[in-house]
């Protein structure tokens, strides 16, 4: 019996039976409102700015000094804002993190990230380590491979297709831009070169998607006279659709917020912002409020689930590049995706079983960050990371080996870092493979010569 | 008639919002007189850079020069008959007066009646700006419930690109510096005099014609940058370097394009680390009575590692931060990798977005043709290149681009300008937009692709116009600050319109808004802004109209009226009694210069519909190169 299997009949024997695994009463009634949820849905959580991810899933503190318990902490304990005594680390991991297993790898999951711990435990997360895109260590750039699925872009190079976006279109349907902007993840594949963002629904405010179509009852009202004839205007533009490669994308635009505006609208009329994911948008709420506002636009997503053809969603969270001051930084940030009642955890709630049962969540950064703190209590841009895979259907565990020990002899180098030994689009192939069957190899086509550490099996990840 | 008062409230509200989450500012100390400002670039040899052809007489005309205009100074204020005349010099001639980053540029932008702010005789920096409109000058015409919020670096970087007296060129260029290329944020808590300073640093420097590589060095030894990126705190301590890396390694990447693949290894174990060493001992005050960071940097020696550091594999010496990074500077403006980003950066940024191989290796040849980088030179020459001018060419507008062409394009004169019917900020900000709070921090604010793949921009635009339409229709404004009186007949003349004819005023409007030389002014668009101008309506009820009127039915009875008609370009040239409208709306004339009020102002009333319609469709969103 693998892990999993483990910990799911532990939960059927009700020994796991704790705080996030009971169906919250407002997930039941909210769940009445959503229509059925019946097509398996990629969510995309970028992190821009390279988080340290070891951060918060550390190594277990080991007072050897040739341990590599020992050594990681001597190494970022200014990081973690510890002091270089050995007893500042003892006491940072006994009393900071939540310190859990996989087989032989002990590891911590900081204390604030309560969520985190409670999926771990139910055995619906994935840890796979040493995962990279780009290694120029370049933000731009590297986001630019992770968001493309293409390792081989370069930074001169003019978009393409995202793999969001082309994960989209092998499996018929849409993705939806749930960000302030668009990201090239989410831009679809074009027969012709450069991108098509036919199936890509942007929609920054779930909430404000509706061209102003006058005033009810009076024709001649002079905003009802304007947004009348662009409304015909448009309408017989778009009868020349397929023209103009600069100017088509505006008719298009015009004809999404047509199409989906007004069936948003009366949906979402009918299913109020839950109170509890309002208030992340809210001053007060996260410590990022625009990753509230995306999140309350992922839920109204899945609550116009048939009306989207939602296939793929994309949602980012930036401010990652903790050069100085890292622990005040990565800590509340992480809570706010991570928290009990904070981010993932509110929506959670608020989602119905089958939205959480057909939806997988891919948590990944454009790259890792050194494996020694910086003179300024923070670290610089390395390579290597660990990226999350989070689901109901995810076969929960440590993929690839966390901690290598050859790590150690490289702390004293000039810029160490965690060396990459998996490419990304092996964890995303996996996980566009669940969403629809057989479409892993189409989207990332270069897998076959696309790097995977030994001994690594990306294969099971899912149940 | 609409109410007024929610959208000054909302104007009101946002800017102070703004100004309480960016921590305030003060107006800062008094403004030291300017330097003596240059002659205005003409009288030199033409010269045109290996890699830009300089496109023909011919292909100079009009459209042209308003297309320069549109990328490169937010459409600019120029009069018609300035554009005229710099499309009837030759090219290099005319961009040498239409491109400066002087304070003033008269011909760009000049001042016209009812203009008694006296804009082109003051100080034209952004701290000179910011001290006059926040000020009780009596010559000052902002709203003086708004002066204060003058303090903040982008309320007043906003007027600074719509006000006639000054340079919408040097705005532009200064926005793409501190707001694209070497972005600072005033939303992690770089201050608004540390921007207003920034800002000021970099315009001046490109004005006084420094070396390309100076000015960059100057930005990167500033407050602003200091703060943005933390490295004050760096310094070297018994041969310890206590720094980090995060300036060190954007200096050369985003500064100026260097990613290191010259010797990856060699740059992330050597370079970088150097840089950060050499970045030690800047030391930025923390000002107890401002309770903030001040804007200005020293260079200590105490804290600055000794002795000569290998950088970009040069011995790079110097006693502080500021003689190595000047230093440094003239090394890094010629390494491979910044010869082959940096202009290509530039291009793209500002007026490309289907860059190409080819085009890039003209670009680069051009860069190269330049053994002392100047950016104006660079930017005039390719201004008039065929580059620019190719039909391989298009650029779409972010939302700040958008809206100053727009509003531009719709004022007349300072006090329209200060009126707050035409402010930018609550549009822009609807779209997520605020100058000097870059969405992606470092590296740079909204994308112009970022805007065109936006439902959000065009939906706010779109509904700016329509819910809104009052804004660029009322013909006397009372309401939102200077009071003004619109008069499209002080821009537009009668003689080259046909006498204010609907044709000839709907081909005006299109080519002051969009100006592509009409190709895109097809007879769908003539159509609807021919119902506009003629009956301040729509098409569809203008057809409507025509019909029920042709069957000696009621054409007020809104009864027969069918709203929902699409009325297809197909139809208005097949179908012979729309094409008879049609011949009869582009015949009619508009009484922009009749002596009656009232005639005059439904006038201006119809002009301000057509410009809504015309900035909703997608020709506003971007440009192309022909």
């Amino acid at each position: 019996m693998n892990r999993r299997d483990a910990l799911k009949s532990a939960l059927a024997a009700g020994m796991l039976y704790s705080g996030g695994f009971v169906p919250s009463l407002s997930r039941i009634a909210n769940a009445m409102d959503f229509p059925a949820i019946s097509n398996r849905v990629l969510v995309n959580l970028m992190l821009n700015g390279g988080p340290d991810m070891r951060h918060i899933l550390p190594p277990a503190f080991d007072p050897n000094p040739n341990s590599f318990g020992y050594n990681y902490w001597r190494a970022k304990a200014d990081a973690h804002r510890l002091s270089d005594q050995p007893s500042s680390w003892q006491q940072a991991w006994d009393n900071e993190f939540f310190q859990v297993a996989d087989g032989g790898t002990t590891f911590g999951i900081h204390n604030t990230l309560g969520w985190l711990k409670n999926q771990w435990d139910a055995g619906n997360v994935a840890i796979v380590n040493n995962a990279v895109g780009g290694r120029t260590r370049d933000h731009a750039h590297c986001i630019d491979i992770v968001n493309q699925g293409d390792r081989e872009f370069t930074p001169n190079q003019a978009y393409a297709s995202g793999w969001g976006g082309r994960l989209a279109a092998a499996a018929q349907g849409n993705v939806m831009a749930l960000t302030r902007a668009p990201t090239s993840f989410c831009f679809g594949p074009s027969a012709t070169g450069g991108f098509d963002n036919t199936r890509m629904i942007a929609a920054s405010d779930m909430r404000d998607m509706t061209l102003f179509d006058g005033v009810t009852n009076d024709p001649m009202d002079d905003s009802t006279r304007i947004s009348r004839g662009l409304k015909s205007y448009y309408a017989a533009k778009r009868q020349a659709l397929g023209n103009d490669a600069v100017f088509d994308r505006f008719l298009e635009t015009e004809r999404k917020l047509r199409e989906f505006g007004e069936p948003i609208d009366a949906r979402l009329e009918t299913i109020p912002i839950p109170p509890a994911i309002e208030a992340m948008t809210q001053l007060g709420g996260l410590t990022n409020l625009d990753f509230g506002v995306q999140l309350r636009n992922l839920h109204d997503a899945f609550a116009c689930f048939d009306i989207l053809g939602m296939r793929v969603a994309s949602i980012d969270y930036g401010g990652w590049d903790t050069h100085e001051r890292q622990g005040g930084r990565i800590e509340p940030q992480m809570e706010d995706i991570f928290g009990l009642g904070k981010g993932l955890d509110v929506l959670y709630q608020h989602l119905p079983q089958d939205a959480l049962d057909n939806m997988v969540l891919v948590i990944a950064g454009e790259f890792g960050r050194q494996l020694r703190a910086n003179g300024d209590s923070g670290t610089d841009h390395g390579e290597g990371n660990s990226v999350l895979v989070i689901g109901n259907s995810v076969n929960g565990g440590v993929y690839g080996e966390m901690f290598p020990d050859e790590e150690m002899s490289r702390l004293a180098d000039p810029s160490p870092q965690i060396i990459g030994r998996t490419a990304m689009d092996h964890i995303f192939a996996g996980c566009c493979d669940w969403v629809e069957p057989n479409t892993g190899g189409t989207v990332f086509t270069g897998l076959a010569t696309a790097e995977l550490e030994t001994g690594v099996n990306l294969s099971g990840l899912f149940a | 008639m609409c109410d007024l008062s929610p959208i000054r409230w909302f104007h009101i509200l946002v800017l102070a919002t703004f100004l309480s989450a960016c921590g305030g500012g003060s107006s800062g100390s008094s403004v030291p007189p300017p330097p003596p400002t240059p002659p205005g670039g003409g009288g030199g040899p033409v010269v045109i850079l290996s890699g830009f052809n300089t496109v023909s007489d011919a292909a100079w005309d009009e459209t042209a020069v308003r297309k320069v205009l549109q990328v490169f100074a937010y459409g600019g204020q120029a009069t018609d008959a300035q554009i005229t005349s710099w499309a009837n010099m030759p090219a290099w001639d005319a961009i040498q007066q239409m491109l400066t980053f002087e304070e003033h540029n008269p011909l760009l932008s000049p001042v016209r009646i009812s203009n008694s702010d006296g804009l082109d005789d003051r100080s034209a920096t952004l701290r000179g700006l910011v001290d006059f409109w926040s000020s009780d000058n009596p010559s000052n015409t902002i709203d003086p419930s708004l002066r204060a919020l003058y303090v903040l670096a982008p309320v007043a970087w906003y007027k600074a690109a719509m006000s006639r007296g000054l340079n919408p060129f040097r705005h532009r260029i200064g926005l793409f510096e501190t707001n694209y290329h070497m972005s600072v944020n005033m939303t992690i808590g770089v201050t608004s005099d540390q921007v207003i300073a920034y800002y000021d640093g970099i315009t001046e420097s490109l004005e006084s014609g420094l070396p390309y590589q100076q000015v960059l060095a100057n930005a990167a030894l500033s407050a602003a940058v200091a703060r943005q990126y933390g490295h004050f705190t760096n310094q070297w301590i018994d041969g310890v370097c206590y720094c980090n890396e995060d300036f060190a390694r954007e200096y050369h990447q985003l500064f100026f394009g260097i990613l290191g693949e010259y010797d990856t290894t060699y740059h992330e174990t050597v370079a970088i680390k150097n840089t950060a060493a050499a970045l030690t001992d800047i030391r930025l005050q923390f000002d107890t009575t401002q309770m903030d960071f001040v804007d200005f940097v020293t260079f200590g020696t105490e804290y600055h590692a000794p002795g000569p550091l290998d950088i970009l594999n040069s011995s790079i010496t110097g006693v502080n931060a500021d003689e190595r990074i000047q230093q440094l500077s003239n090394v890094a403006i010629n390494q491979q990798e910044s010869l082959d980003n940096l202009p290509v950066l530039f291009i793209e940024g500002l007026a490309d977005d289907n860059m190409t191989d080819a085009k890039r290796t003209r670009i680069r040849e051009a860069w190269n043709d330049m053994p002392q980088k100047d950016l104006l030179r660079f930017l005039r020459a390719y201004a008039v290149s065929d580059l620019f001018h190719s039909a391989d060419r298009f650029k779409f507008f972010t939302s700040i681009d958008r809206y100053f062409v727009m509003t531009n394009g719709v004022t007349h004169s300072n006090v329209e300008a200060n009126s707050e019917l035409y402010t930018p900020f609550d549009g822009l900000q609807d779209e997520g937009v605020i100058a000097f709070s870059p969405r992606y921090n470092v590296f740079g604010a909204q994308t112009s692709l970022d805007a065109a793949e936006s439902t959000s921009v065009f939906r706010t635009n779109f509904n700016r116009v329509t819910r809104e339409h009052y804004r660029y229709r009322i013909p006397v404004s009372n309401n939102f600050g200077p009071s003004f009186t619109k008069d499209w007949s002080s821009v537009m003349s009668a003689s080259d319109t046909g006498g204010y004819r609907v044709d000839g005023v709907t081909e005006y409007l299109w080519q002051r808004f969009v100006a592509d030389g009409l190709k895109n002014l097809g007879t769908l668009e003539r159509a609807h802004i021919y119902a506009f101008l003629a009956y301040d309506a729509d098409l569809v009820y203008a057809v409507n109209r025509s019909e029920i009127l042709s069957q000696g039915l009621d054409p007020d009875d809104l009864s027969l009226y069918d709203f929902d008609r699409v009325i297809t370009q197909a139809d208005l040239e097949t179908d012979p009694a729309l094409q008879s409208l049609l011949d009869e709306l582009a015949a009619m004339t508009l009484d922009l210069n009749d002596t009656n009020d009232s005639l005059r102002q439904q006038a201006n009333v119809k002009v301000g519909s057509a410009v809504n319609f015309i900035v909703a469709t997608p020709y506003m969103f971007a440009q192309e190169g022909l």
